[in-house]
């Protein structure tokens, strides 16, 4: 009895390591970190290769002494896409113990110098790319279900194109455009931060001959 | 002395019992000194709940990460993750001197597990007590540790209940909290608090399993006994008539029963004491030397 329990426990050790070892693999990549300062103008951009649905950035924003008041929080970018703000740090009952800033809609309130960095996270929504000519095009105009996957189209000729080769074109459905996450002084105006993010896409796409929009 | 323990033991797994007992009140300061809404000891350095900028991590400052040097290690103890390593330290010198009263009376964490579990219906909770638990408890600490010196991956943050819980006891208040479930490793997550939590027979299966500051206490406890000085609980074998009434209320599933003789796994064991409560011969007690 004893050697078969211990058998079992050197079984389960090892089922244990073997599982924890695919687990460890696991890495949706959905989301990606950025790091910036306020004032401190352009910060490392953020930059997504697969291809989801829903991306999210997590910013941690460090507040130097110069910066006092409200900041504005937007999206910039061509086509303009759906997205959310999150504050990831504010508590449910503020007991006054340390500052915390509070974001009201898209403007961060009472910003000033405190013990942590603002932590802020956004959802982004980005279009869909046009397979075949590779333009990034809002989702519920034309489209065509292949295999696993629903493909989105810029024009009737893409779709046309698309269903004369579809192997050709399938997995060319990433993401592609370039946004700029950006932080304004409401009181100046002034531009105090950038976090650029940038969607790769997979896969080169060419514009085939004799394409219209 | 006999009807009082008789009372005991007829409401040794019934909600009630356990929402009076002195335990559950502890927990119940842990929940409110640690986690939302109220949360009052992470407030005090700007954070809103264990997991954040790292601060009150307990759990991330045990990595090496490969490619880390030395001085880069000692830094982030000191500047980033200084409360969890404040609060772990403190855990297992505790535990060292005195037994592993954290796990059982304070963690907020499994506490929070443990009585989510009360609530639910014992019919249709999920019994893992076949499962030996250290062996899967120290398999997962050891890719834990390992994984990320050598870049394979990580378990870290990827999987937590640290994260988690904090998260969820906010997410009714708070968009950033309940943002964290509208993603793919919230929704993992939170699947595994529930299989291992809350519907887990005694609620502690995450604790038992997946938990690396647990693991932690548990080895303390074992060098703090090898040398005399913490706590245990213990059986005395004259007493014991082999009842077995101790097996089922154990939320770890510590104690086997094997031809009528008790054996506590002492790894997995928590001082929660419902074994020592509701034994009708007083064979379990907890003190130095326990076996």
């Amino acid at each position: 009895m004893g050697k078969l329990s211990r058998f079992r426990k050197i079984a389960f050790f090892i089922g244990a390591v073997a599982i924890s070892l695919i687990a460890s693999h696991y890495n949706f990549r959905d989301m990606a970190k950025a790091k910036g300062e306020l004032g401190g103008g352009k910060a490392k951009p953020v930059i997504f290769h697969s291809g989801l649905t829903k991306y999210n950035v997590l910013a941690k924003i460090a507040v130097p002494p110069s910066i006092n008041g409200d900041i504005k929080v937007e999206l910039r970018g061509n086509p303009e896409i759906p997205c959310r703000l999150y504050n990831y740090r504010s508590p449910v009952i503020d007991l006054g113990l340390s500052h915390f800033y509070r974001l009201d809609g898209d403007i961060l309130k009472d910003v000033k110098p405190g013990k942590k960095p603002i932590s802020l996270r956004i959802f982004l929504y980005p279009p869909a790319v046009d397979p075949v000519c590779g333009m990034p095009y809002e989702k519920g105009f034309l489209s065509k279900r292949h295999g696993w996957k629903t493909y989105y189209f810029c024009s009737k000729d893409c779709l046309d194109e698309f269903n004369r080769a579809p192997e050709r074109y399938r997995g060319r459905d990433g993401l592609k455009g370039e946004y700029v996450w950006v932080f304004n002084s409401v009181k100046t105006g002034d531009e105090l931060l950038e976090i650029p993010i940038i969607f790769k896409g997979k896969g080169e796409v060419t514009m085939p001959e004799g394409h219209v929009h | 002395m006999d009807n009082n323990n008789q009372k005991k033991r007829n409401n040794y797994n019934s909600a009630p019992g356990f929402f009076r007992s002195k335990r559950f009140l502890f927990m119940l300061l842990g929940m409110i000194l640690f986690l939302p809404p109220l949360s009052i000891l992470p407030q005090l350095t700007g954070e809103i709940n264990f997991c954040g900028s790292g601060t009150w991590c307990p759990r991330m400052f045990f990595l090496w990460h490969k490619g880390e040097t030395i001085s880069n290690y000692l830094t982030s103890l000191t500047r980033t993750y200084y409360m969890g390593v404040i609060l772990v330290l403190g855990v297992v010198i505790v535990t060292f001197f005195f037994g592993r009263y954290w796990c059982s009376h304070v963690c907020p964490i499994g506490g929070v597990t443990e009585i989510g579990s009360k609530v639910i219906p014992e019919g249709i909770k999920l019994n893992y007590s076949t499962f030996p638990a250290s062996a899967v408890r120290y398999g997962y600490l050891s890719v834990y540790l390992i994984a990320p010196i050598f870049a394979i991956g990580h378990l870290c943050c990827n999987y937590c209940n640290f994260l988690t819980i904090p998260r969820l006891l906010g997410a009714p208040f708070n968009s950033g909290d309940m943002s964290y479930f509208l993603r793919t490793p919230g929704i993992i997550n939170l699947g595994l608090i529930a299989i291992l939590g809350f519907l887990a027979k005694g609620g502690r299966a995450y604790c038992n399993f997946l938990c690396p500051v647990g693991a932690l206490d548990a080895l303390s406890n074992k060098i703090g006994s090898r040398l005399g000085f913490t706590k245990r609980m213990g059986i005395e074998a004259n007493k014991c008539d082999g009842c077995g009434i101790c097996v089922k209320p154990c939320p770890t599933w510590a104690i086997t029963l094997e031809d009528k003789l008790l054996k506590i796994n002492q790894f997995s064991c928590i001082p929660c004491k419902e074994c020592m409560i509701v034994c009708p011969n007083n064979a379990i007690y907890y003190g130095r030397g326990g076996r």
